[in-house]
């Protein structure tokens, strides 16, 4: 079946002489032989020392050749979200710590400024007279007594 | 107009939905399921089957063939290593070649770092590449040495093997809008340094 696929090298911008050119110069090989070689020389460098597929393990770093930019690119934007949302609690955490120092800070001051209630500790730390228990009777009956 | 016919097979369908699958995407999957466990006969098929692709892909990103060669055996290699995590319900061409573009698309940038000044010597490689004949030829070498790695993998991939910009997008892993633009690009300039080609034929 033939199957156009795009513009066929024919669009608006396309020169179809340069178009030619272009398939000439890079016109795959048409004889058979050559493509039989080739598949030998990859089955060659494939089984040459690597055993059996299920021997092999692939090393770490083989699968970065695999992602795609756009891949990269979705998996740096999540980073950067979650990064983004850490940054911001952290901030706004320190920015209420820093807040209730600021505040503890300013009351202290205040109150150091401030003179103490001596009159009340004084009062609180008196040790009080016990008064008898006829007490209120002679103040207002002293000539009872 | 003509049309660009193609030789490989139509991607393979997804399993799990109603789309129907061919017969030979079924034998597709048994081949790979088989190199899953261990025959290498069928890894074989499966490197018969997609060697062509495999090397337009690969010659589109490198400069010579060669280097395409060495592209296509290096895709293959990492394609057998990494065969157990492929899930057979994908398409097993689509998932080789954009190995297969990787390993390209670093050769190629080995070759730059390495020898760049040998770039000219290496595309007029007469017995590998025969459209190094004329100095039409040479000239178009030249300007596709001018190219951007990228721009000139997207019209080759796009003038030459028929894909799609979003197709090219995914085998070179760019979005498809910057295969679009790279295509544009890619076709103004070497109109631009070919620009005389019609008054010397």
């Amino acid at each position: 079946m033939t199957v156009t696929r795009n513009d066929n090298g024919h669009g608006p911008d396309a020169d179809p002489r340069v178009t030619d050119l272009l398939r000439s110069h890079y016109a795959a090989p048409q004889d058979e032989t050559y493509w039989n070689s080739l598949e030998a020389r990859v089955m060659l460098s494939v089984t040459r020392g690597l055993g059996r597929i299920s021997d092999l393990r692939p090393a770490w770093w083989s699968g970065f050749g695999e992602f795609r930019t756009a891949d990269i690119r979705n998996a740096g934007l999540i980073a950067a979200t979650i990064a983004l949302v850490v940054a911001g609690a952290t901030f706004v955490r320190e920015a209420e710590l820093a807040a209730n120092a600021r505040a503890m800070a300013q009351r202290a001051a205040v109150e150091s400024a401030l003179p103490l209630p001596l009159d009340d500790a004084t009062l609180t730390s008196r040790v009080r007279v016990r008064l008898p228990e006829d007490a209120p009777e002679r103040y207002l009956h002293p000539l009872d007594y | 107009m003509t049309s660009i016919a193609l030789s490989f097979p139509a991607a393979s369908p997804v399993m799990g939905t109603d789309r129907p699958v061919s017969a030979e995407a079924l034998e597709e999957r048994e081949l790979v399921l088989s190199a899953q466990a261990g025959d290498h006969t069928a890894f074989a098929g499966l490197v018969h089957r997609h060697q062509r692709r495999a090397y337009a892909v690969a010659r589109s990103i490198v400069l010579s063939h060669d280097d395409a060669e060495d592209a296509v055996q290096e895709g293959f290699l990492h394609a057998f290593r990494a065969l157990e995590r492929f899930r057979p319900e994908q398409a097993f061409g689509a998932w080789l070649h954009r190995i297969v573009a990787n390993a390209a698309l670093d050769i190629a940038r080995r070759r730059k770092v390495r020898d760049a000044d040998e770039l000219p010597e290496t595309l007029s490689s007469p017995h590998r590449d025969p459209a190094e004949a004329g100095e039409l030829r040479a000239r178009l070498a030249r300007a596709l040495n001018t190219l951007g790695e990228r721009q000139r993998a997207v019209i080759v991939l796009h003038d030459v093997e028929g894909y799609k910009h979003a197709e090219i997008g995914a085998l070179l892993g760019i979005p498809e809008g910057t295969a679009r633009s790279d295509l544009h690009h890619a076709r103004a300039h070497l109109r631009r340094q070919l620009s005389n080609l019609r008054s010397e034929k």
